[in-house]
């Protein structure tokens, strides 16, 4: 309150500060810059891969609005379009469906737009042409154009047969504009005029009321967005509150679950966070390295502004604003160089999570904006943090504390020091001591990179390509289903003929084919005691449905024959494989599993080598076996799908044939023999690489491939984030040592005029900066042995394709780095200080 | 109608004037501020009054003393010649010891009552100083000889070295300052000794020092000797008046120079005027 | 009046076995207008009466009086603050802002305060310290005689009660210091200002109107004014 009006003289003593000492601004910059282009990176990355997915989610859900009424009268859309939370209120108007034979391999809407903004929130708004006007216009997408075979061109006549209500009838339109369908959509739009939409589906003036009204034909979908996607539930709660009130005329309301799906779970929120925590240390370590230096070589003029009455909190109030200069300076190049890193490394990312949208990777103006806020905030803040202990060092000098400092605290000792011999590394490690904390810090911002770097390196060792493939493949080839499929049939695609066929093949060494049938085991004795217990320890967990199914002692499992080679795949848990029982046809293989909450190992094996076991096919016959072993059938030849509490159950190929009449192989495991792989590749590709292939094949090779993009994904976002850490950590350290040298200047002058040559001040300073990187090194190597084997090793223990190599390669790869810059720095600064004759040095004052 | 701040900030503005001395009411109302205004005027009128009351009389004070002085000067005068008269009559010798005795004093009354108009000349302003820049060896050359007489009755030398160099100042009165001290050197030196007169230009001063070998001033005595009417303990029985020193200083202020005295008791003084250049 | 006045001010530095006596009931009485030289020896203990004085350092016991008001009773932030209004600092380092030409150099206090600038008085004292034709420069263009000259413009600028001098011209040769001393002697003059300068020089101690003597932390002479 009515404070004296100062700042004025503050800030221009800042800026003239400031204009004064051109290599600290430099540095400071920068490492502003450095640390803005992280933040920036970070959150161009994660920004586009939200929006990527909540694209990918939106063309699947086929809409981009946020929210809408289902079902509802004109008066609703007025209703809502006069609400004032609500923005870019659209309708479309249901009149029924295309369906014509040609299309029965999608679903395609009819429907009117009620204005064009209407179909692009349904990414169908025509790129070629417009929407239909005419009673026998309309526009669709290119895939129900390609349907018909018909060629993507304005005017052509579509032959159309649609239901409307209960009646289908057939009605030639012509083509008035068309768009680039989306294949992932859950159904093709159809646009039709208004004309025809009020002629064949007038608005009903009933209410539709869910259960009762079956016919939704003439009844708007009224689509709309909020000012933002925060909790878009309850916002669409409260606007039917406002709109309908208690009425029982509330209608159907649907959220866009692709802003739902757009929170990110915890996972990635904690290593953003962790990310973020990184970039800010490292931010931290640099900036309040610097202003502390700058602010210790600055003490004295602090001091004597302090006496002739400059406040502690006006010097405070300064040092922050050259902290704010700084930031107006670093910022905006950092947004910009970081929105390019960050635009540069989502491609790759992206390419490798299967998010393969070209027209989404690219991040929205509106969102740049918001990650550009998000950066400058961050960083502005780390600077914030980082300068307040120095603005405090500064605010709180003593003026004549400050009119004799240099920069070391006379502390009385209670022993004298022994006088030993005096070399230019003793003296260098004198140095060293004399400020601590600053060697301190150097040394961990120095460390941090190493630190980081040796993590990733030995992360990316530890990466186990063949145990993570044969998670993915076994064996050289799999031909197998469709990935994407609904109809359980898709499980039998591989016929008897095209097991005969890749058996006859040339050039294979093995072809091993997987049946498989659903079933059911029949649970009795001792497996159903352990069941039992089972159920008591983890009901709750689960559905009670789960529950009940089991009390009725049966569970659901996989039934697989196998042929007898195949058994070398199998890595039983408990039992031996024996290859002379298995002949016998008595003996399976089986395997239980509980996915409703985290087991103790074992605790799944309600069987045992030795119980008996009852399996009954979903199709036909029943059969005892007696327990071989307990195995899992290996993961990419097992069927992928589990239920709650079910099991493998692995019998041999004969024992199956006898349980159903399916001849339909699931999947077939082939190996090539030697040199052959090739051949036996363009041999299967004539089962696959045809247009009514019903198979697909999977090959290490395509595997390998694509392991080594993940790798090279890895690499390179962090190989960015380890480069730009050390780039920090090296400005670090290039400030640390010329600052040191700059503020000695005088020291250096003394000690050349009582006779210290210039090649022994030289190797002094050299030897100041070997040790810097001794002690980094050792700091380095310690930090990174402990994270490596107390982090990473549990780590690499979680994850099945990880195998655990402990290496400090990366740190002592880098060492020689270090040491090159700790002997060539020096001695340059150095010589820059030498440019003043000794006289001038040693007149000079502070 | 006006924030707290802008209410200080008038506040400020008016304290300002008054400092200055031209504060004006801004406007007559309803306000406090207004109110204050009014007093703050009726304060600064009080204040201004009772000053100017007391410059007053200091005025009239001085005028008194300049008045007596004047008024006794010719008194003085007769008083003077009637002495020199009687002195030339035959006199017995106890009467003309008498006669001499009352000489003397009368002598020294009238150098104190010409040093007494002098000074409330200056301090009255009826008297003021023009310093020009002129050459600093005319000044030196005139006081020497002016002094000359005095000197040879001690058999002491006054040597001046050659001085080069020009300075601002009041030529008549800056003589009578230098005078003043030369004098004071001349009577307070034992006979058969010197006195130098140096001269040294600095880049913004010149400094003339005028250095004896008297009896010196004991350090807690030398603030004291530039205060009127102020003698050396050590001096009393030497004439004078103690006002020279007084004079000096103020002629050297009153032109942007000063005095200072550097002494040690039995080695002799040194006292430094200096000038601006 | 006294300007400034202090009660048996002492200063111990260090505790136990290290322990120094800089200033052992140091009473000192400075009156308006007076230009007091405190002299002493190096180690003499006359730089941590400075220091006390100009509240830059707080003593083991005693006060400092400066126009009447006890300036130790006041918390750090408030002595600086009284320190910009009240006291005008010359040092023998000069201690010039480099970053400020000559000007604002000067006016920095006044600036700090937030007041207007007696442009008139500035301007006054500018020229009688011959630095009127030289406001835009920096110190590091100007000599050490000069960059002390607006040292001593930046002390009286702001009107102080009192002007500390710390060894004003130990930076400078003897030619330039007798300029210096002499314009401060001149200003101190003119503008009534009460300085008191500390030096170990006995031919620039002459300079005052009254010397203080200092030994080993106490003053032995001079500490009251003549009446």
């Amino acid at each position: 309150m009515n404070k004296v009006n100062n700042r004025r003289v503050i800030r221009q003593l800042a800026f003239r500060e400031l204009k004064n000492s051109r290599r600290m601004n430099v540095v400071v910059v920068l490492s502003i810059m450095l640390t803005c282009i992280l933040f920036t990176a970070l959150a161009t990355v994660g920004g586009g891969l939200v929006n990527s997915v909540q694209q990918e989610t939106m063309r699947q859900v086929g809409g981009s609005s946020m929210a809408g009424l289902k079902y509802v009268l004109p008066e609703d859309y007025e209703k809502v379009a006069a609400d004032s939370a609500v923005r870019n209120v659209n309708y479309r108007i249901i009149v029924g469906q295309l369906v014509n034979g040609e299309l029965r391999d999608f679903s395609a809407e009819v429907n009117c737009a009620g204005s064009p903004d209407a179909a692009k929130t349904m990414f169908s708004a025509p790129t070629t042409g417009r929407l239909p006007e005419a009673e026998n216009e309309i526009a669709v997408s290119t895939i129900v154009l390609d349907a018909f075979a018909l060629p993507h061109e304005l005017g052509v006549v579509i032959p159309a047969v649609i239901n409307v209500g209960d009646q289908d009838f057939s009605q030639d339109f012509i083509l008035c504009g068309f768009w680039e369908g989306e294949k992932i959509s859950p159904a093709q739009q159809c646009w039709v005029s208004r004309q025809f939409a009020d002629k064949y589906a007038p608005t009903p003036s009933e209410r539709y009321q869910q259960f009762e009204t079956m016919d939704i034909t003439g009844y708007w979908q009224v689509d709309f967005d909020y000012r933002n996607s925060w909790n878009i539930e309850g916002k669409t709660v409260a606007l039917l509150q406002r709109l309908y009130g208690d009425s029982d005329e509330i209608p159907d309301v649907g959220v866009n679950w692709a802003f739902s799906t757009s929170t990110v779970d915890g996972e990635s929120v904690a290593s953003a966070a962790i990310l973020l925590l990184l970039i800010f240390a490292a931010g931290y370590l640099i900036i309040f390295n610097i202003f502390h230096i700058n602010i210790s070589a600055n003490i004295r003029s602090y001091g004597l502004l302090k006496t002739i009455g400059t406040t502690a909190k006006q010097i405070r109030r300064m040092v922050r604003t050259q902290a704010l200069i700084y930031c107006a300076a670093g910022i905006p190049p950092g947004l910009i160089c970081g929105i390019l890193t960050g635009r540069l490394l989502t491609g790759p990312i992206l390419e490798t999570t299967n998010i393969h949208l070209s027209s989404s990777a690219s991040v929205s103006g509106r969102l740049i904006v918001l990650i550009a806020l998000f950066s400058a905030g961050f960083t502005l803040v780390t600077v914030l943090v980082s300068c307040r202990k120095p603005c405090r060092i500064a605010g709180s000098v003593s003026p004549i504390e400050a009119l004799r400092y240099n920069e070391t605290v006379i502390a009385p000792k209670a022993e004298s020091k022994k006088t030993g011999r005096i070399s230019e590394r003793v003296l260098a490690r004198n140095n060293m001591m004399r400020s601590k904390k600053k060697t301190v810090i150097v040394v961990l911002s120095l460390s941090l990179s190493l630190v980081l770097l040796n993590l990733l390196f030995t992360a990316l060792r530890c990466f186990d390509m063949d145990s993570y493939i044969s998670n993915l493949i076994v064996g050289d080839f799999v031909l197998t289903h469709e990935d994407n499929y609904n109809d359980a049939n898709e499980l039998f695609k591989v016929t008897e003929d095209d097991v005969a066929y890749l058996k006859s093949m040339d050039g294979t060494a093995e072809v091993d084919p997987v049946y498989f049938q659903w079933g059911t085991l029949s649970m009795d004795g001792e497996p159903k005691h352990r069941l039992e217990q089972f159920c008591e320890k983890y009901r709750g967990s689960a559905p009670d449905e789960v529950f009940e199914f089991a009390a009725k002692n049966e569970v659901d499992a996989d039934i697989y024959g196998i042929p007898d080679p195949l058994l070398k795949k199998m890595e039983p848990e408990q039992g031996t494989i024996d290859l002379e029982k298995w002949k016998t046809g008595n003996y399976a293989i089986v395997w239980m599993h509980y996915v409703g909450a985290e087991t103790e190992p074992g605790e799944t094996d309600f069987y045992l080598p030795g119980d008996k076991l009852t399996v009954a096919a979903l199709d036909g016959g029943t059969k005892e076996f007696e327990v071989l072993a307990v195995c899992a059938m290996p993961y990419p030849l097992s069927s992928q799908r589990y239920s709650y509490l079910g099991g493998h159950v692995i019998i041999p190929e004969s024992e199956y044939f006898a349980l159903t009449d399916n001849r339909n192989a699931m999947k077939v495991m082939v190996n090539a023999a030697e040199n052959r792989y090739d051949d036996v590749e363009r041999q299967l590709r004539v089962l696959t690489d045809n247009p009514g292939a019903h198979v697909i094949l999977k090959s290490k090779q395509t595997y390998a491939e694509e392991y080594g993009a993940f790798l090279n994904m890895l690499r390179l976002v962090g190989g960015t984030l380890c480069g730009i850490l050390a780039l920090i950590g090296i400005l670090n350290f290039v400030n640390a040592v010329v600052t040191s040298i700059i503020s000695r200047k005088r020291e250096f002058a003394m000690m050349h005029a009582v006779g210290m040559t210039g090649r022994q001040l030289r190797a002094m300073l050299s030897w100041e900066g070997v040790c810097y990187v001794l002690l980094t090194t050792v700091c380095a190597l310690t930090v990174s042995a402990l994270l490596s084997w107390f982090l990473l090793r549990r780590f690499a223990e979680e994850m099945f394709f990880f195998r655990y190599h402990f290496t400090l390669l990366p740190v002592l790869l880098g060492l020689p780095v270090l040491l090159i810059f700790s002997v060539v720095i020096p001695a340059a600064a150095y010589r820059i200080i030498c440019r003043d004759s000794i006289v001038d040095r040693l007149r000079e004052n502070g | 109608m006006f924030g707290n701040g802008a209410v200080l900030e008038r506040l400020d503005k008016m304290l300002e004037d008054g400092i200055n001395g031209t504060f004006e009411e801004s406007d007559y109302d309803e306000t406090k501020l207004s109110k204050l205004e009014t007093k703050w005027l009726r304060y600064l009128a009080a204040s201004k009054m009772s000053y100017q009351k007391t410059e007053e009389e200091r005025q009239k004070l001085k005028e008194l003393v300049s008045d007596i002085s004047h008024q006794t000067r010719t008194p003085l005068a007769n008083i003077l010649l009637y002495t020199q008269l009687l002195q030339e009559q035959a006199l017995p010798e106890e009467s003309s010891l008498l006669v001499s005795e009352i000489r003397q004093q009368s002598e020294k009354l009238e150098f104190l009552i010409q040093s007494l108009v002098k000074t409330s000349r200056l301090e009255t302003g009826t008297f003021q100083l023009f310093p020009e820049e002129q050459s600093v060896a005319p000044l030196i050359r005139a006081v020497t000889a002016q002094a000359e007489a005095a000197a040879a009755q001690k058999r002491i030398r006054i040597t001046a070295a050659p001085a080069d160099c020009t300075a601002k100042f009041d030529s008549k009165w800056t003589q009578e300052a230098l005078y003043n001290i030369l004098d004071n050197a001349v009577k307070y030196s034992p006979a058969d000794s010197e006195i130098r007169i140096g001269t040294e230009p600095f880049e913004l001063f010149v400094q003339i020092s005028v250095s004896d070998s008297g009896c010196g001033i004991a350090e807690e005595e030398l603030p004291r000797i530039f205060g009127r009417f102020y003698r050396g303990s050590n001096v009393r029985e030497q004439s004078g008046v103690g006002i020279g020193l007084y004079l000096s200083r103020q002629i050297a202020e009153g032109q942007g120079g000063y005095i200072t005295a550097e002494s040690r008791q039995g080695t002799g003084s040194v006292f430094r005027l200096c000038l601006p250049r | 009046m006294d300007v400034l006045r202090t009660e048996a001010l002492t200063k111990i530095y260090g505790t136990g076995e290290n322990k120094v006596t800089a200033l052992e009931d140091a009473v000192l009485r400075v009156k308006q207008g007076e230009f007091a030289a405190i002299v002493g020896t190096s180690g003499s203990g006359k730089s941590t009466l400075l220091h006390l004085l100009g509240g830059l350092d707080r003593p083991t016991s005693g006060k400092v009086f400066v126009d009447g008001k006890d300036i130790f009773s006041l918390k750090d932030e408030a002595l600086t603050i009284f320190r910009r209004r009240r006291i005008g600092f010359v040092f023998q380092s000069f201690n010039l802002v480099p970053t400020l030409n000559v000007y604002e150099n000067i006016v920095f206090p006044i600036r700090l305060d937030g007041n207007a600038v007696d442009e008139r008085f500035v301007g006054e004292v500018m020229q009688m310290l011959g630095l009127d034709k030289m406001k835009e420069r920096l110190p590091n263009q100007l000599s050490g005689g000069q960059q002390q000259r607006v040292a001593i413009a930046r002390a009286l600028a702001s009107k102080p009660a009192i002007v500390l001098a710390d060894e004003p011209t130990g930076n400078l040769d003897s030619r330039t210091s007798q300029d210096v001393l002499s314009l401060l002697k001149v200003t101190g003059q003119k503008f009534s200002q009460t300085i008191v300068m500390i030096t170990h020089n006995e031919a620039i101690a002459q300079m005052a109107d009254r010397i203080i003597r200092i030994e080993d932390g106490r003053i032995v002479k001079g500490g009251e004014p003549d009446e």
